[in-house]
């Protein structure tokens, strides 16, 4: 409804606008015309003007009782649009004339006059002029020009400006009308049109009505909806292959795997070989683990990142949760150069959040054990916990080096690429090779991995720079239900 | 009879995995443990050697493990361990959710398999006498406490344990060596989370020391794990 206002004020604008406009223009044409008008003598044309015929009687004079023109009259009246010209005496007799044409009587009654004086003489149009007690009849061309007397009750000349107040308060509705129905046709024809683009924003195929006004764009928007639904299908199916392919070769690479950890364990304890052997048995069967768990890593992020993997959520507690990973951290054995600290502010105990409480977990062993791995000589990490909004936040900091400038950098632009569909080619560069490949390696997955955990509940992952410019990790979590935006013009 | 007399059936299809894995769990004790490769094999195995255990990878050649898992079941309650490559949640709870009682992924840790193995046959066959010495008594700088009556002996003198302060210890007993967090022991010894307890839990904590520890405020076996729980140590 928001919408048909919308269109219904813009018509109305419109309507205003041109009637505006319309009436200027004419008001202009008129003025002008009015003007020009105003430079003739009684509104006539110049060459039947009163003055001219003022002029002519005035050139007409008597001389030894014979009415004689002036040279100069009788060339205004040639020059004038009468054709002929005739003086009355007080009898009606013809006094003086100029081409007076053979059809026309030598003497006129009163009657007459009265009669010709108002419309036609033999169907001349005829001007009249007193001279004296004499009447001056100018005569013009038979069908040249067009005489109209028109007689008005004063009654209704009295109330003209009110009947044209009345006139243009109507004229006002009328056109109001007429704006609100021409406005309400078009919100009905693009209706099922905006539907349509509602529907292939919410990657729902559009099945747009192809009559009316909008037939034709209706057509091509179901085209686009067919084109979108089926390129959607393709990208979907590409996929699940994609992380079916990754669960296939994850399931098939940990069966050798643990052949290499069971003999790689066998061998670190055999007291038949060396120390050196052995140590370095216990050295393979490390990077064996490591392989496991960043094949676990693959198979998850993979799955968060084409949305396959389900989220098992539940109630819990952020405080009871960071502390079930601390402890899962101290009683695995973390080393005496390591200390996990945990400041838990009061107020969120007994705050309660929503969220699958085992990927969460996995997340932040993933940032408490990027600070471990990444400080071999020991560190302190330091876990915060506060009340933010209605939810909480937590603040994984660490005393060592940080989370480096160009892992960051190399996270953010994989969900920039992301946001824009680069899928998860996002972190390799345009020449294809991936930017872990320049330099130094970049290790991104398991950090990747707890961000993709985080934004998976639609929570907040943010990297906080140091002075030092490294960084650490604030996750904030909300209890907001997500709300869903409706479209304006499908309402 | 002792948990390393317990029988454990295998079943694998890969057989260079299955029998390492078998030699992990003779090397740590386990006297007969029986490899299958196939269901057909397992099943033949399983009413054959009448196992006290049975570790099943969950594809195999010819069905899959959970459905050998239901035969088995269909005639015998025996422990069955899941060790599967496959790492996928649903398995792991569909694995679960069947009534297995423990789901390993590979590569595994082979220290890790045995002692899952071996808290398997405990739970299963030993629990008795697990029982019993859950319930029985505890040796902390020459004080006995008696778990199944609640006391505390020292130098001839009887203290008694509140029941909250027992509940506490056995939770804390039962973890010995390990962090358990303030929630974990709100949960065991008030059913609930740990929000509200907070000052009852250090009092409770602080009565304990008192009853338990040489010198309270300098604790030997209850110690501290600040923000996040305590931990019973271990005998040094």
């Amino acid at each position: 409804m928001k919408s048909l206002w919308k269109i219904s004020r813009r018509y109305i604008w419109s309507a205003i606008v041109i009637t505006v406009f319309v009436i200027n223009i004419n008001m202009l044409v008129f003025a002008g015309g009015m003007l020009k008008l105003a430079g003739s003598d009684s509104g006539q044309e110049g060459d039947i003007s009163r003055s001219l015929m003022e002029e002519i009687n005035s050139s007409l004079r008597q001389e030894d009782g014979v009415w004689k023109l002036t040279d100069e009259g009788l060339q205004e009246l040639e020059e004038s649009s009468f054709v002929w010209a005739m003086l009355l005496d007080e009898h009606g007799t013809i006094a003086w004339s100029y081409e007076l044409p053979e059809e026309l009587n030598r003497h006129y009654s009163i009657a007459d006059v009265s009669v010709f004086s108002r419309w036609y003489l033999a169907d001349y149009p005829v001007r009249t002029w007193r001279k004296g007690d004499r009447l001056m009849v100018y005569g013009m061309g038979k069908g040249d020009k067009v005489r109209i007397n028109v007689i008005y009750r004063l009654a209704l000349m009295e109330k003209l400006p009110e009947i044209v107040k009345y006139f243009v308060l109507l004229n006002l509705l009328l056109l109001f009308a007429l704006a609100l129905f021409f406005a309400y046709r078009f919100y009905r024809s693009i209706r099922p049109i905006a539907q349509g683009i509602d529907s292939l924003a919410a990657k729902q195929p559009a099945r747009v009505p192809q009559k009316g006004l909008t037939a034709e764009l209706a057509v091509r928007l179901n085209e686009a909806s067919r084109h979108l639904q089926e390129q959607d299908g393709k990208l979907a199916k590409r996929d699940m292959a994609r992380t079916e392919w990754i669960a296939g070769v994850s399931h098939d690479i940990r069966t050798p795997l643990t052949l290499i950890t069971g003999y790689a364990d066998e061998l670190a304890a055999n007291p038949a070989l060396g120390e050196e052997e052995r140590k370095k048995a216990g050295q393979i069967q490390e990077a064996a683990l490591v392989i496991g768990q960043l094949i676990a890593d693959l198979n998850l992020t993979s799955k968060l990142e084409y949305q396959t993997q389900p989220l098992r959520m539940t109630s819990f507690f952020p405080a009871g949760l960071l502390r079930e990973c601390v402890a899962e951290y101290y009683n695995q054995g973390i080393g005496d150069s390591y200390e996990i600290e945990v400041e838990i502010a009061a107020e969120t105990e007994q705050i309660q959040c929503c969220g699958d409480t085992g990927l969460l977990l996995r997340a932040f062993r993933n940032l408490i054990g990027n600070s471990i791995r990444h400080n071999p000589d020991g560190c302190v990490v330091n876990v915060r916990l506060s009340a933010w909004e209605d939810g909480v936040e937590y603040l994984f900091t660490d005393s060592g080096l940080g989370i480096p400038e160009r892992v960051v950098r190399v996270l953010r632009e994989e969900e920039e690429k992301s946001a824009v569909g680069g899928g998860n080619a996002a972190w390799r560069k345009e020449d294809g090779k991936p930017e872990a490949c320049e330099q130094n390696p970049i290790h991104v997955m398991g950090l990747r991995l707890a961000k993709q955990i985080v934004k998976a509940h639609g929570w907040m992952f943010e990297f906080e720079r140091r002075e030092s410019g490294t960084y650490d990790v604030r996750i904030a979590v909300c209890n907001h239900d997500s709300t869903s935006v409706s479209s304006e013009i499908s309402g | 009879m002792n948990i390393y007399n317990c029988k454990i059936l295998l079943v694998d299809d890969n057989r260079e995995l299955a029998e390492m894995t078998a030699d992990i769990l003779r090397k740590s004790g386990y006297e007969t443990v029986v490899t299958a490769y196939s269901c057909l094999e397992g099943m033949e195995a399983f009413r054959r050697e009448k196992p006290e255990l049975a570790i099943l990878d969950i594809m195999l050649p010819d069905g899959d493990g959970f459905t050998l898992f239901r035969r088995m079941r269909e005639v015998s309650a025996l422990p069955i361990l899941f060790l599967s490559a496959r790492d996928e949640d649903n398995d792991r709870l569909f694995g679960l959710g069947l009534g297995a009682d423990d789901y390993v992924t590979k590569p595994f840790l082979p220290q890790e398999l045995v002692l899952r193995v071996n808290a398997i046959l405990k739970r299963s066959y030993f629990r008795n006498q697990e029982g019993a010495r859950a319930s029985g008594v505890i040796e902390l700088s020459g004080r006995r406490i008696s778990l199944e009556n609640a006391t505390v002996e020292y130098q001839g003198e009887t203290t008694a344990l509140t029941a909250k302060e027992l509940l506490l210890l056995k939770k804390l007993y039962a973890n010995r060596g390990n962090v358990v967090t303030f929630d974990a022991i709100c949960q065991a010894v008030w059913n609930d989370s740990y929000y509200g307890y907070e000052n009852s839990l250090m009092v409770h904590i602080r009565h304990l020391r008192e009853k338990i520890e040489e010198d309270p405020s300098h604790p030997k076996w209850i110690l501290t794990a600040r923000g996040i729980g305590y931990r019973l140590a271990k005998e040094s």
